[in-house]
């Protein structure tokens, strides 16, 4: 009883007292360096992890800076589809239907999401303001890692940007809070409930379609839709 | 000076009955059930809800839209954030109340700081001043302070013309809209609340534009992300474990 309220009221002054949870911090600071060092030794390389994404966003800063949207999408192309672990996104995204699938739709179902990923960051990454980006801290998760990044934008608040790593390849970014194949599962298996596997095919296509044909939001200004503002 | 205390009494008054209706649609919608526990999002009204989200969405893209984006357009960048820095300093006051009901002292304590420090230095909110010395804004609201007592998975709800909510936020929801006017009484003009509305919204034109690309069914997608979301802002953005291994590996045991 009286140990417990002991730590409550240590609780209370550490978080009142700045030095002390200064010190507190630093503590947790040394127990999650340990826990990256266990990680290490389980054969995840932190570092490496973080170097992809670093790779990574260099080539999203030359991409803001290359004004063709065809040059975009094949400076992306590559290092996109090697980075991220398209096939393992493709079966979380449609899920049970995933196993039902012939080994053909499977195939075209996954090249055509590769696709839609570069168009993606194609339209997104499109102008160049000034933004930079800043990696945080690489921390181990489960069987693979995470990436804490930031966009900086000149006028805007910072975007957090995780990267969810699985031996060495990204399978979900979460921006904001807001997790991307979360959003793609809900998305998809919402229209393959309604209209079947191959109309979440058809539906792809024509948005691979307008990706490439149109930039996001001809009403508004085209700052609204691209990395300006993202 | 004799001229403020009325006021401060009126305030206080409203802000005590106001108190007194949060917790009691607090406690009707705690009585909601379990409903297990591999359910990500609860949609038991889909249809309702469907039909709400058309009908908004046709309103949203017929008046709000143009508006915010014409709104968007003519104010320069500096006015359009002072304008939301104002309002979101009005709304410093329930998100310090509920920093504290969810036990975090530092965080009500750093919302009533910057609470002092815009509303003088800041010239009534205009400018962030606190934020540049490192006292963000938290963020807090009832919805969350419920989901941090225990009232974690609620109901999804899309009411017309307001969005994306659960059973669990909406108290808080209708509250917000309202806030300031039940602090400040008549004095708030109605023009007052027109505006907060518009600079919100132009605030989302981004987000709704990328929904409007990426999403093959806007309405399922604007609930996940309303969802996850909620998920971020009631865990202060730590970093929730992700559940995405438990799937990998099962499809790992399954393949031979």
């Amino acid at each position: 009883m009286t140990r417990r309220r002991l730590a409550l009221l240590s609780c209370l002054i550490c978080t009142w007292c700045s030095p002390l949870s200064a010190i507190a911090e630093e503590a947790e600071r040394t127990e999650a360096a340990k826990v990256a060092a266990v990680a290490d030794s389980e054969g995840v390389d932190l570092a490496a992890q973080g170097q992809r994404i670093e790779t990574f966003h260099k080539v999203l800063v030359s991409a803001m800076q290359t004004a063709d949207r065809q040059s975009r999408e094949t400076l992306l192309r590559s290092p996109v589809l090697e980075l991220f672990d398209v096939a393992g996104i493709a079966r979380i995204s449609i899920g049970r239907t995933w196993r039902q699938l012939e080994q053909t739709d499977q195939q075209a179902f996954t090249r055509l999401l590769g696709e839609l990923i570069v168009a993606t960051y194609a339209d997104r990454f499109a102008t160049y303001n000034n933004q930079r980006f800043v990696i945080d801290e690489v921390k181990p998760v489960r069987s693979g890692a995470v990436v804490v990044s930031r966009l900086v934008r000149a006028n805007d608040d910072d975007v957090t940007l995780d990267y969810y790593l699985r031996r060495g390849q990204v399978f979900n970014v979460v921006a904001d809070g807001v997790s991307d194949l979360s959003l793609r599962r809900a998305d998809y298996n919402s229209i393959v409930k309604q209209e079947g596997f191959d109309g979440l095919m058809a539906h792809l296509h024509r948005q691979l379609a307008t990706a490439r044909g149109v930039v996001i939001d001809p009403a508004g200004s085209p700052a609204d839709a691209s990395a300006e503002n993202l | 000076m004799t001229r403020i205390w009325p006021l401060v009494i009126r305030a206080g008054a409203r802000l005590g009955l106001l108190l007194m209706c949060i917790g009691a649609t607090g406690c009707a919608a705690l009585g909601e059930g379990d409903y297990g526990s591999d359910v990500a999002v609860l949609d038991q009204a889909e249809s309702f809800n469907r039909k709400s989200y058309q009908f908004t969405d046709a309103v949203d893209r017929n008046l709000v839209r143009p508006v915010a984006r014409g709104y968007h357009r003519v104010m320069p960048d500096w006015l359009e954030t002072g304008i939301l820095n104002v309002f979101q300093n009005l709304r410093t006051v329930p998100s310090a109340v509920n920093g504290f009901l969810q036990g975090k002292p530092r965080a009500g304590m750093t919302d009533l700081g910057r609470l002092v420090i815009n509303s003088t230095l800041g010239i009534g909110g205009f400018f962030d001043v606190a934020g540049r010395w490192n006292m963000p804004y938290q963020d807090e609201d009832f919805g969350q302070t419920l989901a941090v007592w225990g009232y974690e998975r609620s109901r999804f709800v899309y009411v017309p013309f307001m969005g994306p909510t659960t059973l669990r936020d909406l108290p808080s929801l209708l509250v917000r809209s309202a806030m300031p006017r039940l602090i400040l009484g008549d004095d708030y003009h109605i023009a007052i609340s027109a505006l907060d509305l518009v600079s919100v919204r132009a605030e989302l034109l981004t987000a709704t534009d990328v929904r409007d690309v990426s999403a093959l069914d806007p309405y399922a997608f604007t609930r996940d992300a309303y969802y996850q979301r909620r998920k971020f802002l009631i865990h202060d953005g730590e970093l929730v474990e992700d559940e995405f291994f438990d799937e990998f590996d099962d499809f790992e045991d399954e393949s031979p």
